[in-house]
């Protein structure tokens, strides 16, 4: 499967934004948070958490917008031209790439759905799946290989 | 053909707080679209998309940028906040907007009437079997309740004029 992934393209609606995973992500999230949904125009959104240097940019140049919630900074990175959303930082080093923006989304199902305290009441989840109602615990969820991927941008 | 359950004002607006808006009547209808574009456009699964006269749509603040389309067989015009990015309406046919109904303040406030364009539905999402699921597009004429499609015909009228 990681096969598939790397070298996988994506881009924004308008075509003016394209870029390519350079790496399988270290976790993918279905976010069900209030933000999520209002940005994403959708019940979740469905990010990729990637390093950044392992996000390469193709064509074009995100515009970007700095959100300031409680006190934690994320930037969310948009197309200027059609607004299609293509990636956020919420973490030095680290992009969150929209799965649904890859031209083909299903290859990176979600690891786990988060914030489901918010979910929309007449989604159902699939059976089987990890589910938390906030956030979990990275250190716990998590494969090896991906904490020391992040382990190594954080230094 | 106003009827007391049309009868809304319910506020929204972007990520940002640049843009707000009100919808003064429910929609006409609302899906969930698991359509390649519509994946794209929300990073998502899908979109959940209300629609509404453009008259029953009014913008209180900002700006929209906005985006004809290429894709699709008529294209469409995204509207979007400038500043955040946020999408909020798009117009597939003139005189509707199909406004994202998670922009909306009261986030759970209308749940899709039905799927369209499961065909290609993200292979882990299961589905409810409350509403009705089209592989593709539907007939309107046979899914849509009488004075949806009153709404519906009311409206193409005016813009054919």
């Amino acid at each position: 499967m990681t096969k598939t992934i790397i070298g996988a393209q994506g881009g924004c609606g308008c075509g003016a934004i394209r870029f390519a995973l350079k790496a399988a992500p270290m976790i993918v999230h279905a976010c069900h948070c209030t933000d999520c949904q209002t940005i994403s125009g959708s019940a979740f959104v469905l990010n990729a958490w990637i390093e950044r240097e392992q996000v390469a940019l193709l064509s074009g140049q995100p515009a970007s917008h700095k959100f300031s919630n409680n006190g934690r900074d994320n930037r969310v990175y948009f197309c200027a031209q059609c607004g299609t959303n293509v990636w956020t930082e919420y973490m030095k080093g680290s992009y969150f790439v929209r799965v649904g923006a890859l031209d083909d989304p299903a290859l990176l199902p979600p690891d786990m759905h988060i914030w489901t305290c918010s979910k929309q009441p007449w989604l159902p989840l699939p059976e089987g799946v990890r589910v938390f109602e906030e956030y979990y615990d990275r250190n716990k969820e998590w494969p090896a290989d991906s904490l020391a991927h992040l382990e190594a941008i954080m230094a | 053909m106003v009827t007391t359950e049309r009868e809304a004002r319910e506020l929204g607006g972007c990520a940002c707080g640049a843009v707000r808006y009100a919808l003064n009547a429910a929609p006409i209808t609302v899906y969930a679209c698991h359509c390649t574009d519509c994946q794209r456009l929300t990073g998502s699964a899908f979109i959940v998309s209300a629609w509404i006269e453009k008259t029953e749509v009014e913008l209180l603040s900002g700006t929209l940028d906005s985006c004809r389309l290429a894709t699709g067989e008529r294209g469409s015009v995204v509207h979007f906040c400038p500043q955040c990015g946020t999408s909020i309406w798009t117009e597939y046919s003139p005189g509707f907007w199909f406004v994202r109904v998670t922009t909306l303040d009261r986030q759970t406030l209308y749940p899709p009437h039905m799927h369209i364009w499961t065909q290609s539905k993200l292979p882990w999402l299961q589905l409810g079997d409350d509403v009705p699921i089209f592989e593709t597009y539907y007939d309107r004429e046979r899914d849509w309740p009488a004075d949806s499609l009153a709404r519906y015909h009311a409206v193409v009228r005016s813009v054919a004029v």
